[in-house]
């Protein structure tokens, strides 16, 4: 079963600058004991707050709301980079984040290399992806440049590669900032079609969108968010 | 932000279970460093080499002691103190090199720990190419005692791993802590017998070896490699210290694994 719950999940950043994060401040704190105790623990922002929900199998959930409502942080948790600070967060079922495509990525490899290199942080072993990598090869549509260093490439041609590879493995949850458009009209028409194929082998897709149309057309349900909050939720 | 014993327990059974990412990152940060390098790894050999060589010879004169004591006494300690320094060198950076990873995918830390430690073992094994050629040159020929050297080896790496990992959680909350490693590291390097001999040293002065943890670990594997076998109190003093090392690791571990990724 493939399901994210949470229950009173709370997440608050600690913000550091140069001088809470040193040493010297903090043994002076230390040896200062309640004096500056204000400045303790620095400054932290409350990004999540509180919210409960729970997503089922099947479900598309798009989040809306404003720049720095929470939906990217609330995204990281879901992913588990984020530990809740209060509450809990019960997430089963493989997960792929499509935050930063080319996460990995390095220009100094050749196109073929980088494959394994992003692969690898997806999880995938060697073995799966050689049999994956001619299908990626060819919907990328690099031709002889897949060996040549990623660093000739253009933009677009590395966007292209890094989506390629990123919708090859279905996984059963996947979490996305932005709706993903790659490349020109022709490639991103491909495009489109891929991401919507990759969607529907997955179980729960979280799509964190400023594009209401987008949202609309995709998404079962809609999650709006503001100061870390769930205001408003429709289907 | 509790932490279940279990999730203490994941970290270590990571190890083999992200083999294959780990080992991959590792080998190509090697490949990245020396892209379009034509011999490329093999610049550390050369590079230690021509030191270890021009040193070796160097001091000997100085010291006044015969090439052939001293330069395999050299050329040992200075390889595994190259592996030494620059694992704890680049532990402390290597959870804020690895943060675009560690923002986006869950992963445990022991993955990031181990691609920096597999850099610096296929750097190391390269260096001890030196040790082969030094030792051939010696012409003591094939010692039973050079086996000593794969436990003492192994459990230098199991060391590594666990400061790395208490280096790599403090250095990401106090980036101070970066420079203090390497100012010490360099000071420490003096105080150990490398580029000098313990003999040298009055017997007054022997303090200064015992309590150098350095020293412990360099002879574990520089004493059977000259032909000796290493005293009992090397191989205490280092099982000593990977059991608080260990203890430590489980409390950051437990403490800190959750707040890694909010520091970065």
């Amino acid at each position: 079963m493939t399901s994210i719950k949470a229950k009173n999940l709370t997440i608050f950043y600690p913000i550091f600058d140069s001088s809470s994060r040193s040493l010297k401040k903090a043994v002076v704190r230390a040896a200062t004991g309640g004096k500056i105790a204000n400045d303790a623990h620095g400054i932290s922002v409350c990004a999540i707050d509180n919210i409960s929900f729970s997503i089922g199998e099947g479900e598309r959930v798009g989040l809306v709301g404003h720049n720095g409502a929470g939906k990217s942080t609330l995204l990281r948790a879901i992913a588990g980079v984020y530990a809740p600070t209060m509450g809990s967060m019960e997430v089963s079922g493989s997960i792929v984040s499509l935050l930063d495509l080319s996460l990995g990525m390095d220009n100094e490899f050749t196109g073929y290399e980088n494959i394994f290199m992003r692969c690898v942080l997806m999880g995938i072993g060697k073995s799966e992806v050689k049999k994956h990598v001619d299908d990626i090869i060819e919907f990328s549509e690099l031709g002889e440049y897949i060996r040549m260093p990623m660093r000739t490439y253009s933009t677009g041609m590395s966007m292209r590669l890094a989506f390629s590879i990123c919708t090859t493995f279905p996984s059963d949850i996947v979490l996305m900032d932005e709706w993903l458009s790659v490349g020109d009209a022709d490639f991103s028409k491909k495009a489109e079609a891929r991401l919507m194929e990759f969607i529907k082998k997955s179980s729960i897709l979280v799509l964190a969108s400023h594009d209401a149309e987008k949202i609309k057309k995709i998404c079962t349900r809609v999650l709006t968010m503001d100061h870390g909050r769930v205001t408003e939720e429709s289907a | 932000m509790k932490i279940s014993n279990n999730a203490i327990i994941n970290e270590i059974t990571a190890i083999v279970k992200y083999f294959h990412m780990w080992s991959l990152l590792g080998w190509y940060d090697i490949k990245q460093r020396y892209r379009r390098s034509l011999i490329g790894p093999f610049w550390i050999t050369i590079s230690t080499g021509i030191m270890v060589a021009s040193i070796g010879l160097m001091f000997s004169t100085i010291f006044k002691s015969s090439v052939k004591e001293f330069l395999p006494h050299f050329a040992v300690g200075q390889i595994i103190w190259l592996l030494l320094s620059a694992q704890l060198t680049d532990a402390c950076t290597m959870f804020v090199q690895s943060q675009s990873i560690i923002k986006q995918v869950s992963l445990p830390l022991s993955v990031h720990v181990m691609r920096k430690l597999w850099y610096n073992i296929i750097l190391f094994l390269h260096n001890f190419l030196i040790i082969v050629i030094v030792l051939i040159f010696a012409g003591n020929g094939f010692l039973w005692e050079y086996l000593l050297v794969i436990p003492a080896i192994i459990l230098i790496l199991v060391l590594l791993f666990l400061l790395s990992m208490i280096l790599g959680i403090i250095c990401t909350r106090f980036r101070d802590i970066t420079q203090i490693v390497a100012v010490f590291l360099q000071l420490i390097y003096f105080f150990t017998p490398i580029f000098w001999m313990k003999k040298s040293l009055a017997s007054k002065q022997a303090w200064i070896t015992d309590f150098n943890p350095f020293f412990h670990i360099i002879e574990l594997v520089r004493a059977p490699l000259l032909g000796k076998t290493p005293d009992l109190y090397h191989w205490i003093s280092l099982l000593i210290y990977i059991a608080l090392a260990a203890v430590i690791t489980f409390f950051f571990i437990k403490r800190f694994r959750n707040r890694g990724a909010y520091w970065l």
